[in-house]
């Protein structure tokens, strides 16, 4: 369970967030609103990358205080639109780091490591590649293998399907619906065909939290919004 | 006693690098190999096709003549220590190798110096590549928690379509000082690509020089430099291309991260005299990418630990 309240973000004199609460416990949520809706800046907020006011509670413990790391340790992580490089660094040594909290063996997580990149639909060969040197949607399919390592309570992706083939897509879609077994996965995203697969939303505008209910309805609304 | 020596060399060399078996080959039947510590040559063999002498000369320095034969593809590497065990000594090394026509050869040198309070290491190096050739040299130091006084400098020339490569790290312990150059003449269809990684700490400095002479036709070569610089240290990278051969092409590469109080430089040195020449340059200095920062720290990574990573990473 995720609740935000009043969530106010400001940057050079104006106002990115304001005032946005929802609330919930719903696995699959999508974050709509077209671009400069407050979407990201929402996620970021969320993760604390951002730093807002507000309060975020997950499963009613705040959190809004903590730093990156600590909000990670208490279960909350994201992917990003557009996953960093990481010169020289080895997709299976990041994903090790991904997965360092988890208690299991070497061995363990080793062989979680290579579950996990497969489900992605990328062979164990690329454990081995430099993040840096693979395609922009590769790094983007490691980096929800990533976020899957850490098993939090909390995913948020970032645009999921962005830099993603329509072959892939599939696959990816496939990927999500997995984390969402286990985790609350917050998709911000202004695709219909992602936003579709989530049970709920909530609907932003210029910062502004618009609407939050069930998908088919906010989709509906969006579609008002922008005519 | 040598025996001792050898044992003590071999594992100080492997704080030197991660891939703690290459170092264990050192001291093995299998390979060419040569061991000096201070003044001393402890142990010195080469298998067929590798020639490697070794005598001590009047002014101090320990000279070094190594040759791979003409047509001989090495397979095994051949294998260097360079060490000094005593905290303070002035180690002085005059190296030649020859890599002969049509030969192919890999060398790992390892440069140790794990008690060093006031340990010099001072080395001279030429490597003379004939044509058609393959030669590759990979250097990794250790200079203890002190750090020594290092000047390397070597000169090399290589010839008609062959190739270079040089790989030198520091990357664990502390430096000290070092002063690191390599200056290349490349014929005819020849590539040399260098890659030099430091990471400097507290008080080091650290001077690097890179040079390519890309002197004939389609002659080609990248000069890598990945430096890291924290506590109060300096680092400074020239990385210098000439190119004077027809269709000749050069790239420099030079990133720097700083953290604290430390300073880095970085200089591209680019100079075309022939128009059909290309040579071109990326280079970069800054802090740890904030991005990559808080991707691992939204993987539960402390700021530290994530920091860690990503210079390892680079370093690699």
């Amino acid at each position: 369970m995720i609740e935000v309240q009043n969530l106010v973000l400001e940057k050079n004199g104006r106002r990115i967030l304001d005032n946005v609460s929802f609330k919930t416990n719903k696995n699959l949520f999508a974050i709509i609103g077209a671009n400069g809706a407050g979407k990201t800046s929402l996620a970021y907020c969320i993760m604390g990358i951002e730093k807002c006011s507000g309060s975020i509670k997950v499963d009613g413990e705040e959190i809004n205080n903590l730093k990156v790391y600590e909000r990670a340790k208490k279960g909350v992580t994201l992917a990003w639109q557009i996953p960093a490089e990481f010169e020289g660094m080895k997709v299976k040594d990041y994903l090790k780091a991904s997965c360092r909290c988890l208690n299991l063996n070497e061995n363990k997580k080793e062989e979680l490591i290579e579950r996990t990149i497969e489900k992605t639909g990328l062979n164990r060969e690329y454990l081995n590649r430099e993040i840096s040197k693979l395609s922009g949607g590769e790094r983007k399919r490691v980096e929800l293998a990533s976020v899957s390592l850490v098993k939090p309570r909390i995913i948020i992706l970032d645009e999921p399907d962005s830099g993603i083939d329509l072959i892939s897509f599939d696959k990816i879609i496939e990927f999500i619906m997995e984390l969402s077994k286990e985790s609350q996965v917050l998709i911000v995203t202004h695709s219909k065909k992602i936003s579709s697969m989530t049970e709920e939303a909530l609907l932003l505008k210029n910062g502004r939290a618009i609407k939050l209910g069930p998908t088919e309805e906010i989709l509906k609304l969006y579609d008002e919004v922008k005519k | 006693m040598s025996d001792q020596i050898i044992e003590e060399l071999i594992r100080y060399a492997k704080q030197s690098i991660d891939d703690k078996k290459i170092v264990e080959k050192l001291h093995s039947n299998e390979v060419s190999r040569i061991i000096i510590h201070e003044g001393e040559i402890e142990d010195n063999k080469a298998v067929e096709g590798v020639k490697i002498k070794a005598k001590r000369k009047s002014d101090g320095f320990v000279e070094v003549k190594i040759i791979i034969e003409k047509g001989k593809k090495i397979k095994e590497p051949v294998y260097m220590c360079f060490g000094v065990l005593s905290p303070d000594y002035e180690q002085k090394i005059d190296m030649e190798i020859t890599a002969e026509d049509k030969s192919e050869v890999k060398m790992y040198a390892f440069c140790t110096f794990p008690k060093s309070i006031k340990v010099k290491h001072i080395m001279k190096t030429k490597y003379k590549i004939g044509k058609n050739a393959k030669f590759s040299y990979d250097e990794f130091h250790y200079h203890g928690n002190i750090g020594a006084k290092v000047k390397s400098h070597t000169e090399a020339e290589v010839g008609e379509n062959s190739q270079l490569t040089t790989n030198f790290a520091l990357i664990y312990g502390t430096v000290g000082s070092l002063d690191y150059k390599i200056k290349t003449k490349l014929k005819n269809e020849s590539k040399f690509a260098a890659i030099t990684r430091v990471k400097s700490r507290m008080n080091d400095e650290v001077f690097v020089e890179e040079s390519a002479k890309l002197e004939g036709k389609n002659a080609a070569s990248v000069l890598k430099s990945r430096l890291v610089a924290t506590d109060n240290s300096k680092a400074n990278f020239v990385g210098e291309i000439i190119g004077e051969g027809n269709n000749s092409r050069g790239h420099v590469d030079c990133k720097e991260i700083i953290m604290n109080n430390a300073v880095a430089e970085t200089t591209p040195k680019l100079k075309v005299v022939n128009k059909t020449s290309r040579l071109t340059h990326e280079a970069a200095i800054g802090s740890v990418d904030k991005k990559e920062l808080q991707t691992l720290e939204a993987r539960g990574l402390t700021k530290e630990e994530a920091i860690d990573l990503i210079v390892k990473g680079m370093m690699e």
